[in-house]
């Protein structure tokens, strides 16, 4: 008795649905990358923006502070290619009261903005910021 | 052999199910790194939020006990809330002061009170602490505890306190009068920015007496003629309450017509007029005669520590005479700050006369070097100079708790820990 191969149509139905599985992989996979090159620059840009708060806390200038990291950062406009945009802004606020006194507290907004790896366009992130007055102060 | 093609597509077929199952379950692992990993993301984010809160409120703080704990008045509770700091709150701030009695004296047995970690050693147990702000300062909303307390103290202490008998530092630099956090520094250029020593004097008086003589009615620690037990031997010598400085208090009081008064009330002393000499005396025993500028501790047994404090401007000042003895911590130490003109380039002499034994004493001199005649006698306590120590001073640390807390500085330094 001749033995008995596989249809052509056994076939074609094992391919398709070896190649489902395969595309939905490769789109896993693709999509996987996505979401790490996303988080990898998130990561970093949280890192940033912590470090310059940081410096911010050290009574460092803005300048000084873009200067200190070390990722490239401008000031205002799109942020440069692997760099950021980096700016410091007085909120208006409110003030820090004692018996009707306004403690003297400084006070900021820090923005920063870094391009979105996966979609047009940059992501924001905003934080407010606070320094005691009274603090060591460096030359800068 | 006969072939049998059902069971070997069966098996085909099981073999596709297994090999389908393994790729779905390997996928399921690769999806929830996936998600696992933007989790990861989103949670950085949150963390970096709560942390500049946590900071924010920190620095609040701080800047609270900054403005509000050096000058006298028992801070109010307080409700700060802004939700543009991430919703941040300040729910009040309370101060724990029950009376006018602020600070209290570390020691060997509460220094370890409220707080988690002792950072003192046994030789750092000088100084002054104060829990300043036990309240909830920071509300954050999205913790499971629903909100960190914190409290805050200030401290003070001082170099020769951490058992340092020699300390040289640099010299004071023109913006900072102030330090936090960072090793006590006196800074005789900004006297007006010394803060807290007129705050901190003031509650080591055992009394205040009732005979004000400023106006304004200050409340400070001394608001009395002062004199010495021997007016008349002074001339062109003229103190004045070292508060003054702060307060504008104008009370110069000459002591070559002063009628003698009590000094057991005083407690800090600024050189007003230019003398050559600066005598000390430690003795027990009350009218001796000097032929020197005296400042007298008689009976002291009660006294708290002397604190004279010599401004730039008294130049011709050069000799510091150490008389007679001064060895009981429940005696009067002697804390003197001297200071030239930044490039005086000049000495200060400090010579033992009549001195013997153990003298208690703690000396900062700016912009000036020191010169040590005290053969004979033991210092207690340290010298403190931005220029170089010469002369054979026999120095000791001060190692009684007591002693400790009446030569600390009267710089401050805050630390501020989470209770748990």
């Amino acid at each position: 008795m001749r033995a008995r191969g596989y249809s052509l149509v056994e076939v074609v139905l094992a391919a398709a649905v070896v190649a489902i599985g395969l595309t939905a992989a490769a789109v896993l996979v693709g999509t996987l990358m996505q979401q790490q090159e996303l988080n990898a620059a998130s990561l970093r840009a949280a890192n940033l923006q912590e470090q310059a708060v940081k410096l911010y806390r050290l009574d460092l200038s803005s300048s000084a502070i873009r200067g200190l990291l070390p990722e490239p950062c401008v000031a205002s406009g799109a942020p440069p290619s692997g760099g950021y945009t980096l700016s410091f802004s007085v909120p208006s606020s409110t003030n820090l009261e004692i018996d009707g006194t306004t403690v003297d507290l400084d006070r900021t907004r820090l923005t920063l903005v870094y391009p979105n790896t996966v979609a047009a366009g940059n992501v924001t992130n905003r934080v407010d910021i606070v320094r005691p007055a009274t603090r060591v102060r460096y030359a800068q | 052999m006969k072939l049998k093609p059902q069971g070997d597509a069966a098996a085909v077929l099981v073999f596709a199910v297994l090999l389908l199952a393994a790729g779905v379950f390997v996928l399921t692992g690769i999806a929830q790194l996936a998600a696992t990993q933007a989790l990861i993301g989103q949670s950085e984010w949150q963390a970096l939020d709560r942390r500049i809160r946590l900071e924010n409120s920190r620095a609040m703080a701080r800047q609270f006990m900054l403005a509000r704990m050096f000058n006298g008045v028992v801070a109010a509770p307080i409700t700060f809330v802004d939700t543009s700091l991430g919703g941040f709150s300040l729910s009040p701030i309370s101060s724990t002061n029950t009376g006018g009695d602020y600070w209290t004296t570390l020691s060997t047995t509460n220094t370890n009170v409220n707080l988690k970690i002792n950072p003192f050693t046994l030789m750092e147990r000088g100084g002054f602490y104060r829990v300043v702000v036990p309240g909830k300062l920071y509300s954050d909303p999205t913790a499971t505890n629903n909100g960190v307390d914190w409290n805050f103290q200030v401290r003070t202490r001082s170099p020769i306190t951490a058992g340092y008998p020699v300390v040289q530092q640099l010299p004071a630099s023109n913006n900072v009068a102030l330090l936090v956090g960072a090793v006590p520094h006196i800074d005789m250029t900004k006297n007006e920015q010394f803060i807290g020593f007129h705050d901190m004097a003031r509650m080591r008086v055992s009394s205040v007496t009732n005979t004000a003589v400023d106006a304004t009615g200050y409340e400070g620690f001394l608001d009395v003629p002062i004199g010495v037990a021997a007016a008349g031997l002074f001339t062109n010598v003229v103190f004045r309450p070292a508060n003054a400085q702060v307060t504008e208090m104008q009370a110069f009081i000459d002591l070559s017509t002063s009628d003698p008064q009590d000094l057991n009330q005083v407690l800090r002393y600024e050189l007003v007029a230019d003398t050559a000499d600066f005598a000390t005396n430690g003795t027990n025993y009350a009218g001796v005669p000097v032929t020197s500028l005296l400042v007298r501790g008689t009976e002291i047994f009660d006294l708290k520590p002397l604190q004279v404090v010599i401004p730039k401007e008294r130049t011709n000042l050069q000799t510091i005479f150490l008389e007679g003895r001064n060895p009981l911590v429940t005696g009067r130490p002697v804390y003197i700050n001297y200071q030239r003109s930044a490039g005086g380039g000049a000495t200060l002499s400090m010579v033992a006369t009549n001195a013997t034994g153990r003298w208690r004493l703690g000396l900062s001199a700016s912009h000036s070097d020191v010169f040590c005649a005290t053969t004979g006698i033991d210092i207690v306590g340290g010298i403190r100079t931005d220029g170089t120590i010469s002369g054979n001073p026999s120095l000791e640390q001060e190692r009684d708790p007591g002693g400790l807390d009446y030569i600390a500085d009267r710089m401050m330094w805050l630390e501020d820990y989470k209770t748990p």
